[in-house]
C-alpha cells in the first residue's frame, strides 16, 4: 500500500490530511528524495499515517530521516498530543523506555591510549555485561529498586555510589523524570529489572571507544568538552526487561478499553489511553519509573567506564573520565510547545533544545544548544550534534537518533556472518569484544543507512548542528 | 521428557522487516501453532539447543482472542527466558478453548540466553483458521 507523499522543500515531505483515512493532522518527514525511495514497501510511511490518527494529536506527526518500519509507530518518529483532548501511547514510547546514549569524554587523545586499548577493552566487556545469565551485576532489594524508579541517576550517584553529582546536571532532565511512581509498576517487570543495573542488553546496544576524528563548530566543541583525537566513550542502552515489561502491561491493559472511550485505530499497537485518565496517569508514572531505571543503567555502566579507564591511564578516582552529556531517544514527555503544555512522544528520536530554551539546560552549553548524539553503525561514525531553537518550530524540538536500519536482521545476516564482520572491524583497526557472533552479523555496518546522509539533513534542516564526528577504535557488543 | 518435535504440516518463517523479527507460523491446530511460535523464538534467544535435562513451567492464560493469547503466550516465554535462563521451545496443551490455554511451556535453562527479543507486539498481529489448519503472524521487538 502507497502512501502519497508531497515535496514541500529541499528538506521536508508531507503526507496530506486524508492520505489515509482517519488521519485528523498532516504528517511530515525530514529527508531526501534517495531515503524517500529507499523507504518503498517499508511500512514506515502507512505507519507515519497511522500516528496522525492519534486522537488529540497536534500538527504535524513527525518523522526523521532516519525513519524505518517499526511496529504502531515507525522508528524515528516525533507525536505531540494536547493534555486536554489527547492519549498516551505506550507503543509510542516503545518497549525500550528511555533507550538512549550517554557520551563521555575521556582526558585523553587515541594515540596517547593505543598501547592500553586491548587491555581497557578487556576491561570493559568483563565489567559492563550484555545480558542473562552473564554475571558482574548487582541485584537490588526492593528499597534500592524503588529508589532507583523514583530517583533514578540521582538514586544511583547519591545513594549507591555510582558517578558524580555533575553527571546529573549533564543528564537530560537531570536523569530523573518527575511523577515517578514505583506502584505503578508490576511485580513482573520489577522482577525482570532486579538484577539487569549496570548491564547493556543485546540487539543494537554498545559500548564504544569512539576518537573525536574531526571538529566542526569549535564553539561548541569547546562548550561540550570535545577536541579533536580525544577518545570518548559511547553508550547506548537502556531500561532493559523492566522497561520491556512496563511497555508490555500497559499496552495489555489499555487495548480492550479503547471502545469505551471511542478510541478507534488503524493499528492495536498505537494501543492508548485518554492522558486526562487514571490508565494514562498510571502508565506515565509507570513509564517514568522505567526512564529512571535507565537512566541509572547508562549511570552504572559510565561508573565501570570510568573506573576501567582510571586503571588503565593510571589515574583511578575518575578524573580521567567527564561526562559529555546523556539523551533518551524513547521516551513521552509532558513539555511546552507554542504555548501550549504537550505530551511528547519520542520513537527513536531524540530531544534536541536550542539555545532559546537554554534555562533547560547544563550552563555550560545553554549559549549553544543541547549536545544530541547520532550513533551510526559500529563500522562506520558517530556524530555530535546541538540543537537549534528551529526545532522548536519543525519538530517539538526534536531530532534524529541514529542512522537507522536499511536492511532487516535476517538479510544482514544472509549477507555476511559475524566471523567475517570481526575480521573487517580488526582490519579497519577497531577492537571487537563481542558475546554472540549472530549479532555482529545482525548489527553489520551495511545494514544501517549512512550516518553522514541521515545527519547533514537534519543539519540543513535547521534542527540541530554538526559540532564533532567521532569513529570507532572499540566496541562492545552484547 | 523427550523432544516431541513440530506436528506433521507445522512450519514457521521470518518474514522480512526492517527493525524489528516477524515470524508467520501454520500449523494443523491451534496448539501446534503455539508450539512452532514458542520454538520459532527460542532460536533467536539461544544460538544452539542446550543438553541439560527438559523441564517444564506450568502456564495458565486467558484473553480476548487466540491472537492476543498467543502474544501471552510469547511474553510469558520471554519473561521466563529473561528472569530464569529458562528458554521454552515446546508447549504442552491441557486445555485451548474459549481464550484459556492450561498447560505448560516445555524447555531447558540456558546459561547464555540472549536477552534479544524485548516484547511480542500487537502489530499485525494474527491467529485464525486457514483450510484444515490454524495460521498465525506476530511481530517481536528486538
Amino acid at each position: 500500500m502507497s502512501v502519497p507523499l508531497r515535496r514541500i522543500d529541499e528538506v521536508t515531505w508531507e503526507i496530506p490530511l486524508g492520505a489515509r483515512p482517519g488521519m485528523r493532522v498532516p504528517a511530515r518527514l525530514i529527508a531526501d528524495a534517495q531515503l524517500v525511495e529507499a523507504l518503498a514497501g517499508d511500512g514506515s510511511l502507512e505507519q507515519l499515517a497511522n500516528v496522525a490518527s492519534l486522537p488529540g494529536i497536534v500538527e504535524p506527526a513527525m518523522a526523521m530521516p532516519d525513519i524505518h518500519q517499526g511496529y504502531g509507530f515507525p522508528v524515528g518518529a516525533v507525536a505531540a498530543t494536547g493534555m486536554e483532548d489527547g492519549v498516551v501511547s505506550p507503543g509510542g514510547v516503545g518497549y525500550d523506555i528511555n533507550c538512549g546514549v550517554r557520551l563521555l569524554a575521556l582526558d585523553v587523545s587515541a594515540d596517547e591510549l593505543g598501547p592500553s586499548l586491548g587491555r581497557l577493552m578487556d576491561e570493559l566487556a568483563r565489567s559492563v555485561p550484555s545480558g542473562t545469565g552473564r554475571g558482574g551485576r548487582r541485584r537490588l532489594d526492593g528499597r534500592d529498586l524503588d529508589g532507583v524508579l523514583r530517583e533514578g541517576a540521582a538514586y544511583a550517584v547519591g545513594e549507591l555510589g555510582l558517578g558524580e553529582e555533575d553527571d546529573l546536571e549533564h543528564t537530560e532532565s537531570g536523569g530523573r523524570l518527575p511523577g515517578a511512581d514505583p506502584s505503578r509498576v508490576s511485580a513482573r517487570a520489577r522482577d525482570r529489572g532486579a538484577d539487569q543495573l549496570g548491564s547493556m542488553g543485546s540487539g543494537n546496544h554498545f559500548l564504544e571507544l569512539q576518537r573525536v576524528e574531526r571538529v566542526e563548530d569549535a564553539a561548541a566543541a569547546g562548550a561540550f568538552g570535545l577536541r579533536e583525537g580525544q577518545v570518548a566513550a559511547m553508550i547506548h542502552t537502556g531500561s532493559r526487561g523492566l522497561g520491556h515489561q512496563v511497555c508490555t502491561d500497559y499496552v495489555r491493559s489499555m487495548e480492550p478499553r479503547l471502545e469505551g472511550w471511542g478510541i478507534r485505530l488503524p493499528d492495536r499497537q498505537l494501543a492508548c489511553a485518554p492522558i486526562s485518565s487514571p490508565e494514562g496517569a498510571d502508565y506515565l508514572a509507570a513509564m517514568a519509573c522505567a526512564a529512571n531505571f535507565a537512566w541509572a543503567n547508562r549511570q552504572a555502566i559510565a561508573h565501570q567506564v570510568r573506573r576501567a579507564a582510571g586503571q588503565a591511564l593510571g589515574r583511578p578516582g575518575g578524573s580521567a573520565v567527564r561526562q559529555v552529556y546523556d539523551v533518551a531517544h524513547n521516551v513521552a514527555k509532558l513539555e511546552e510547545h507554542g504555548g501550549r503544555r504537550l505530551c511528547v512522544h519520542r520513537k527513536g528520536a531524540t530531544r534536541a533544545f536550542g539555545p532559546g530554551r537554554g534555562s533547560e539546560l547544563p550552563a555550560a552549553v545553554a549559549g549553544v544548544g543541547q549536545p544530541v548524539f547520532i550513533p551510526g553503525s559500529m563500522g562506520t561514525g558517530s556524530w555530535v550534534l546541538c540543537g537549534q531553537d528551529r526545532s522548536d518550530e519543525l519538530s517539538f524540538g526534536t531530532a534524529c537518533h541514529g542512522a537507522g536500519r536499511r536492511l532487516s536482521r535476517t538479510q544482514a545476516r544472509r549477507q555476511v556472518s559475524g566471523q567475517e564482520v570481526r575480521r573487517r572491524l580488526e582490519e579497519a583497526g577497531i577492537a571487537v569484544r563481542a558475546a554472540s557472533a549472530r549479532g555482529l552479523a545482525e548489527e553489520a555496518p551495511f545494514a544501517y543507512k549512512e550516518v553522514d546522509r541521515v545527519v547533514d539533513l537534519v543539519h540543513r534542516a535547521g534542527i540541530a548542528r554538526r559540532v564533532a564526528r567521532l569513529v570507532p577504535i572499540g566496541v562492545v557488543k552484547g | 521428557m523427550s523432544e516431541a518435535g513440530p506436528a506433521a504440516g507445522t512450519a514457521s518463517e521470518l518474514v522480512e522487516h526492517t527493525g524489528e523479527l516477524e515470524l508467520r507460523v501454520r500449523g494443523p491446530s491451534l496448539g501446534a501453532v503455539y508450539a512452532e511460535a514458542l520454538r520459532a523464538l527460542a532460536d533467536e534467544l539461544v544460538d544452539r539447543r542446550g543438553e541439560g535435562p527438559r523441564e517444564r513451567r506450568a502456564v495458565d492464560l486467558s484473553a480476548s482472542g487466540p491472537d492476543t493469547l498467543l502474544a501471552d503466550l510469547l511474553n510469558e516465554a520471554i519473561f521466563r527466558s529473561e528472569t530464569e535462563g529458562f528458554v521454552a521451545d515446546d508447549l504442552e496443551v491441557r486445555e485451548l478453548a474459549g481464550g484459556r490455554l492450561r498447560g505448560a511451556l516445555v524447555g531447558r535453562l540456558h546459561d547464555e540466553a540472549r536477552p534479544v527479543v524485548k516484547a511480542a507486539t500487537y502489530h499485525r498481529l494474527q491467529a485464525r483458521r486457514d483450510g484444515d489448519g490454524w495460521v498465525a503472524g506476530v511481530v517481536l521487538d528486538v
